[in-house]
């Protein structure tokens, strides 16, 4: 859930949402959380491609759609893409949420053009860009998304325990969750809502702890990890403290301390083939 | 790639996710199972399992159908031999159904055993991805 407060202002109090914009302006919304309402309220509209790629439709993920201004534009198109259910449509799973009693706005009402697909089971197009979407390990049927351009690539699993089937280090592989969609990426967002002393009370809730994001991004040879999903618990203070573990672990294990970062609202991250810059 | 503790690069084919979580209940289960993929390949069967098989699956490792029903032995009750495509698994796998048979295999170790199966395909969001089978020694 959102957490705002005086504890959160640095590394913000928002849900789950990267936008990641393409070389030819087309736009790509990872998840839609409540930080999707920080989002330029004009995207769309000069007729650019706006597309929204859900990992799962749990609520942290989908609960800011309501506030995305652009669905309350006439003309800009959206196209919302998600994983598909047996028998049941995207958009009528998408309409539990937008529907009354839960909003005062049903699906039918939005004045742009909406149009909900279930990602592909095999690479697809979006603009100049390559996506390819896999099952992960989580709670319930969830994906997570490599997004790929020009050489350069991007790995989204916000919500991600590997380590529910075994120890990452030792699994074998093939049986690695997500491994072969983070495989080498530039850059991996990978979930890490735990430290590792409250994982063990947490095992089975779908998410990892800082040594599982360390094993993970080590095991798939991530040039670059951005710890997300941080825990609504979690202060400013502590995920500072959780940063500098991980980074003295990743240190410990031969990598460059630059390499693991925490993620934070409204940071900047330029993906490229040498060395993404992460900016504030 | 980083050198020290850790291995790096997954390098073989991902197994899907239903798969993956296939062997990791399968892991915590006290019931005999065994994991094919797609292909028929064994990709996994659990301490259950290796405790009637006789054999470890770390020791017999990945096998294709041909291999692993000649390596077993199934029969009937009748004593002849089921070929791989009218065993549980082999229904599950080929006809995407769930299927049900009584058999007699024989361990690693020679020693015959009467078991009952049950198997059913399992099925993620892009198609039939392998099938699971349970099993269990036959009372007597």
């Amino acid at each position: 859930m959102p957490t705002p407060g005086a504890g959160m202002v640095r590394y913000g109090g928002n849900t789950s949402c990267v936008q990641v914009t393409l070389s030819d302006g087309t736009h790509l919304i990872l998840d839609a959380g409540t930080g999707i309402r920080n989002l330029p309220a004009d995207l769309g509209r000069s007729g650019e491609p706006v597309h929204i790629l859900l990992t799962h439709l749990h609520l942290d993920h989908i609960q800011g759609l309501l506030f995305f201004a652009p669905l309350f534009q006439p003309g800009v198109e959206i196209t919302l893409w998600g994983p598909a259910a047996p028998g049941v449509s995207l958009e009528r799973r998408i309409g539990r949420y937008l529907s009354a009693p839960l909003t005062p706005v049903e699906i039918r009402e939005l004045p742009c053009r909406l149009d909900f697909r279930d990602c592909p089971t095999t690479r697809w197009q979006i603009g100049p860009a390559q996506i390819t979407a896999e099952g992960v390990t989580h709670r319930g049927p969830t994906l997570g998304f490599r997004v790929e351009e020009s050489g350069s690539s991007l790995c989204y699993l916000p919500d991600h325990e590997p380590a529910i089937i075994g120890d990452i280090d030792k699994l074998e592989a093939g049986w690695l969750s997500g491994a072969a969609l983070a495989r080498d990426v530039d850059l991996l967002l990978h979930d890490c809502q735990y430290t590792d002393a409250e994982y063990p009370s947490h095992v089975g809730w779908g998410h990892s702890s800082v040594t599982h994001a360390l094993q993970f991004a080590r095991r798939v040879a991530a040039r670059k990890t951005l710890l997300f999903h941080h825990d609504p618990r979690h202060t400013d203070d502590e995920l500072d403290a959780m940063l500098a573990e991980a980074r003295t672990h990743w240190m410990a294990g031969g990598g460059q301390e630059d390499a693991i970062s925490m993620a934070a609202e409204g940071i900047r991250v330029t993906v490229g083939t040498s060395n993404p810059a992460i900016k504030s | 790639m980083h050198e020290g503790r850790y291995r790096t690069h997954v390098s073989v084919e991902q197994h899907p996710v239903e798969l993956i979580m296939a062997r990791g209940f399968m892991s915590n289960l006290s019931t005999p199972a065994f994991l094919v993929d797609r292909q028929g390949v064994l990709v996994f069967y659990n301490e259950a399992a290796e405790e009637i098989l006789g054999l470890t699956f770390a020791e017999a490792g990945p096998m294709p159908a041909e291999d692993w029903s000649a390596r077993f032995e199934p029969t009937g009750p009748d004593g002849e031999p089921v070929p791989v495509e009218k065993l549980p698994l082999g229904i599950a796998l080929l006809e995407g159904r769930p299927a049900h048979a009584p058999l007699r295999i024989t361990s690693a170790g020679g020693q015959a055993e009467q078991i009952q199966a049950t198997a059913f395909p399992v099925i993620g969001r892009g198609g039939q991805t392998g099938a699971l089978a349970i099993f269990w020694r036959r009372p007597h």
